[in-house]
C-alpha cells in the first residue's frame, strides 16, 4: 500500500453517499491492479526519440467507472501509483 | 428515496437520475475530446451519439418530473408558471453544489 501513498488512485468508497439503489462500480484500486506495465518494450526502441502512440477506438469503461476514473478509455487510464521512483 | 411517477411513466429517484445524467455528460466530453483528434473515426462517432441521445433523455425525463437543469428542458414540465428561475440556486443546498 506504501506505492499509494503519494496519490491514491479514486476515492474511497462514499460512507455518506445516500443510498444508490443502482449496482455499484468495482473499487478503483481494483482497475489500478489491472494497470500493465507501461514501460513493457522500450528497451527495443531507439533512444533521444519521444513517441505518442496513436489512440485507437476499443472499448470504454462502464459510465460509472469512467466518472470515477476520469476517463472512458481503459488505455488512458494511468493512474500514477509511484511505481519507478527513484531518490535523487 | 423512491422513484416519482408521473402519468403513465415510472421515474427514476432524482440522485439516481442526477447520477445517470453526469455519467454520460462527462462521457459525452472524454468523447468530444477523442473526436478532436480522430474526427473520422465511425466507432468513436456513433459512441458518442449514443451518449449524446441517453443524456438529452435524461435531462429531459429530469426537467418533466423535478425541474429544468439546462435552458433547452426550462418548459419541458409545462407547468404554468416558468420554472426555471424556481429551482434552486447551484449554491444552495438543494442545488448542484454540496
Amino acid at each position: 500500500m506504501d506505492r499509494y501513498a503519494m496519490n491514491r488512485c479514486g476515492r474511497q468508497p462514499h460512507s455518506q453517499a445516500p443510498v444508490q439503489p443502482r449496482k455499484q462500480c468495482a473499487p478503483v484500486e481494483e482497475e489500478c491492479k489491472k494497470e500493465p506495465s507501461m514501460f513493457h518494450g522500450l528497451q527495443n526502441l531507439p533512444v533521444a526519440m519521444a513517441y505518442v502512440p496513436c489512440q485507437t477506438f476499443k472499448t470504454t469503461f462502464e459510465l460509472c467507472k469512467a466518472l470515477q476514473l476520469g476517463t472512458i478509455f481503459p488505455e488512458l487510464f494511468k493512474p500514477f501509483c509511484g511505481e519507478r521512483r527513484c531518490c535523487r | 428515496m423512491s422513484g416519482n411517477s408521473n402519468g403513465m411513466q415510472t421515474c427514476p429517484s432524482k440522485e439516481e437520475l442526477m447520477k445517470k445524467i453526469n455519467e454520460h455528460s462527462f462521457a459525452v466530453d472524454d468523447l468530444l475530446l477523442y473526436l478532436d483528434t480522430h474526427p473520422d473515426c465511425e466507432k468513436g462517432l456513433q459512441c458518442y451519439r449514443e451518449n449524446v441521445k441517453k443524456r438529452k433523455e435524461a435531462l429531459k425525463l429530469y426537467a418533466k418530473n423535478y425541474g429544468p437543469l439546462t435552458i433547452d428542458t426550462a418548459d419541458e414540465c409545462a407547468s404554468k408558471s416558468w420554472e426555471w428561475v424556481l429551482q434552486p440556486w447551484p449554491w444552495e443546498n438543494k442545488g448542484g453544489c454540496r
